[in-house]
């Protein structure tokens, strides 16, 4: 760390990053999707749906691939497939017509069958593409954080105002039913907050990577054994330093942005198990 | 306080469920009034949880209705009257990050916040000391007595409890079911009790329904379980073993 430090003391002033646009726009869109990941994540960690947020990350490619080949803002697109695919998902779990896992693995590999046959019609992207897969906070454009922003906002406002179902459904879903919880609104929810947020997170992570955010800093968190509230809190802090340290480092190591929030994310979880 | 046992709590009218073609219960009918404290016993398989679940909502029988206090289970919303107790309470996983305290303060879903009831439900159970370990530290014998403050917290009317003590020590289990009987004998709380145990129902309930696909009621455990309609529901050959306290 120190070391880390000292190379941005010696090469550059620290402060000089802020002076690019597209620094401090990841630097904002990587803050709302660093608080959110985490408050996602504990549900579908200990709901064991961690698998999920691969799903719809691939969904959410074939979504950007549209996207790009009708020109349009990838976000949109990716929003749109994974959130009407999450809704798809849930109903398949509820009617009990596939496995659960049966119909993540359909949506997963259907999906990035999708996502390679429109690559196949555009004869392949520009770099772009690349960037979406791997995550770039150069893909961030203005629009796209008044985008994460206002739906990152819904996200924790939904989160907040059915936190005691949310948590009821998650650790015992026949006592919530029986007092009174429509658990079937509560479990759509949160899988459409899954979708949203496993959208929104691309851009800064990328598709093979935004899973990762989701989970590990929660699985982390779980290591120190505390309450429900204190568990998110700590995820919360490891989720926001992996994202900034993550961006800086990139920044002034010339890193992809995606894979070094990821590697600190996951230093910080092999730091845990040793507590 | 005199309870009034000619109020009806649970009213069942021929119940009937089947699964995948095949008749789990049949033509099911009975009351549970206020202030009793019902054992459901049965052989594996006869479809006690299959009961209990319809009564509460979490099942749709294929014939009959169920009312609970005076409402039918389709359009019923006073879900604060009711405490639940499942089978597998104990069997999420240890490392999940909920108090004890947090736990407990569940119960009062749809209740305004109230610190002091949560507390004094952790108390009844004797198990106020714990409020602050996490609830996959404990032994399932005192996570089980959480389940139970859990559902006491909510100030319920009545409480399901299933199986409530698979898997806890015999010395336990007595403990577990001395609370139940202080809650049935000294707050009035109607209980209903699922227990393959026969002998803990002949000794601890005031009724009995013995449920093998079909049902037999009666108001007085023991003098049923000496009698020959046992022998019927489960068939001949079947010795049972009681013992009074």
């Amino acid at each position: 760390m120190e070391a880390v430090l000292s190379l941005f003391f010696i090469h550059t002033n620290m402060f000089d990053i802020f002076q690019y646009g597209f620094i401090l726009r990841g630097l904002e869109a990587g803050l709302i999707i660093a608080v959110i990941a985490p408050l996602i994540g504990i549900f579908l960690v200990l709901r064991r749906y961690s698998l999920i947020a691969d799903t719809l990350s691939h969904v959410s490619l074939a979504g950007i691939a549209l996207g790009l080949l009708l020109k349009i803002n990838p976000i949109i697109t990716a929003l749109i497939a994974s959130i009407s695919s999450s809704i798809f998902i849930e109903k398949l779990r509820i009617n009990k017509k596939v496995y659960g896992e049966s119909a993540l693995s359909i949506f997963l590999s259907g999906s990035l069958a999708i996502a390679i046959v429109l690559i196949g019609i555009a004869k392949g992207f520009n770099i772009n593409l690349f960037n979406y897969l791997f995550g770039s906070i150069v893909t961030v454009k203005q629009i796209d954080v008044y985008l994460i922003g206002i739906l990152g906002m819904v996200v924790i406002g939904l989160i907040i105002f059915f936190y005691k179902e949310l948590v009821y459904v998650t650790f015992d879903e026949e006592s919530a039913k029986v007092s009174g919880i429509n658990t079937n609104f509560i479990n759509t929810l949160l899988i459409v907050l899954a979708a949203l947020t496993v959208s929104l997170a691309i851009p800064i992570v990328g598709i093979l990577l935004v899973s990762a955010l989701i989970v590990l800093p929660v699985v982390t968190a779980l290591q120190f054994k505390k309450s429900f509230k204190q568990t998110i809190l700590i995820a919360e802090v490891i989720s926001i330093v992996s994202v900034f340290l993550g961006i800086f480092v990139s920044y002034y190591l010339n890193l992809a942005t995606g894979g070094t929030i990821v590697l600190i994310a996951l230093g910080i979880f092999f730091l845990s198990l040793f507590f | 306080m005199q309870i009034d046992h000619s109020e009806n709590i649970v009213e069942l009218k021929n119940i009937s469920f089947a699964y995948g073609g095949k008749n789990v219960l049949e033509d099911i009918t009975f009351n549970v009034h206020k202030g009793d404290y019902l054992g459901i016993v049965g052989p594996n398989g006869g479809g006690k949880t299959t009961l209990l679940k319809i009564i509460i909502g979490l099942l749709t029988p294929s014939h009959g209705t169920v009312h609970l206090f005076g409402q039918d289970i389709c359009c019923f919303n006073k879900w604060s009257k009711i405490g639940y107790v499942p089978q597998k309470a104990t069997n999420f996983d240890n490392s999940f990050p909920l108090t004890v305290e947090e736990v407990v303060t569940m119960g009062r879903y749809g209740k305004p916040k109230n610190d002091k009831i949560v507390l004094q439900s952790l108390k009844q159970v004797e198990m106020l000391e714990f409020r602050n370990k996490l609830i996959g530290d404990l032994s399932g014998g005192q996570q089980q007595r959480v389940f139970i403050a859990k559902a006491l917290a909510g100030e319920p009317e009545i409480i399901f409890l299933d199986e409530p003590t698979v898997g806890v020590d015999l010395k336990t289990q007595e403990q577990f079911y001395r609370i139940l009987k202080d809650l049935n004998k000294k707050l009035k709380l109607t209980l209903v009790l699922i227990s393959h145990d026969i002998d803990v129902i002949a000794s601890e309930t005031t009724e009995i329904a013995c449920v093998n696909k079909k049902l037999i009621y009666d108001n007085n455990p023991e003098n049923f379980l000496r009698s020959e309609k046992l022998k019927k529901l489960y068939g001949s050959g079947v010795k049972f073993v009681f013992h009074t306290h």
